[in-house]
């Protein structure tokens, strides 16, 4: 909306009450992850890696690593979108005394990191929020 | 001791004549034409296929419905993923992968991977739990055959 008086112009922007919350109120990831750190049981990290190499980690002082996986996971990928199902989108590996969840949205990889009573299916059923959530870093690194 | 034996006319089995399947016990096989139809069993709305394969990637035996289009590549990516995840003082235990159009879970028995996958409408509870109890299943028998790595079998 424009007003136009004595010369000036009074440009008013008015703010739709339909635009995404996320606009209004912009969360960092690392919040995010730290709630959801908080309300999964039996989860000790989380990664967020680049290509294998992490970029971000919550607990930020956490020694907990995924030993690996997410470096291993963005090698194979592409021999997973091979399966004949589709494109992956996820991957859960137990490996030692270590429950692994991954999700896919190459080169960004997100990790969950926990104990063997780790609640995998709450973090599976979440996949398509934290895919929808990994698609605008993804855009970010891909443009870089 | 590696033996070479023709039929085992006591128990009615056909003994394999090759040399490289170590016999821990001369009167023991494992009557692998049996394998489809236990591997059969765990197949349901959900579950689309289910078959046994080595760690090199090649099949052993699917479930009698599987139309064979696509186990073998299945076989040959799960048994490479495995080999890639898995670290020497770290074993692993099951692995699974959703992917857009269906998942797929893998267990180890005896140096082989039982791998179980449905369609979309397949759950990660239901299908693990039909691959671990084909692998408990399984252990006895196979456990009393060594596979020799390296030499395709």
């Amino acid at each position: 909306v424009s007003t136009q008086s004595t010369g000036s112009i009074l440009v008013i922007f008015f703010c739709s009450s339909s635009l995404p919350l996320l606009k209004m109120s912009p969360t960092p990831i690392s919040v995010f992850l730290e709630n959801l750190l908080r309300k999964v049981e039996g989860l000790e990290a989380i990664v967020l890696s680049d290509s294998g190499h992490p970029i971000l980690s919550v607990p930020a002082e956490s020694d907990i690593s995924d030993s690996g996986t997410a470096s291993t996971y963005c090698m194979v990928s592409e021999q997973a979108n091979k399966l004949g199902l589709g494109k992956n989108k996820s991957l859960v590996v137990q490996i030692d005394q270590q429950i692994i969840v991954a999700f896919n949205e190459s080169p960004i990889i997100l990790s969950f990191i926990g104990t063997l009573n780790l609640n995998v299916g709450l973090i599976l059923s979440m996949t398509d929020t934290l895919l929808a959530a990994l698609k605008p870093i993804q855009e970010q690194f891909n443009q870089n | 001791v590696y033996k070479r034996q023709g039929i085992n006319a006591e128990y009615g089995a056909f003994c394999c004549s090759s040399p490289f399947i170590k016999q821990t016990n001369p009167k023991k096989m494992l009557r692998s034409k049996l394998l489809p139809d236990i591997l059969q069993q765990s197949i349901g709305p959900e579950v689309k296929c289910s078959m046994l394969a080595n760690r090199e990637g090649k099949l052993l035996a699917t479930s009698r419905d599987d139309t064979g289009n696509n186990s073998p590549t299945v076989a040959a990516i799960i048994s490479n993923l495995w080999k890639n995840f898995e670290k020497a003082e770290s074993p692993l235990g099951f692995l699974m992968l959703e992917c857009e159009n269906g998942r797929v879970v893998a267990v180890e028995v005896n140096r082989l991977f039982i791998i179980v996958y449905g369609g979309n409408n397949a759950q990660f509870g239901l299908l693990k739990a039909k691959a671990e109890t084909l692998k408990n299943y399984l252990q006895g028998p196979l456990g009393e055959i060594k596979f020799l790595d390296g030499l395709g079998y």
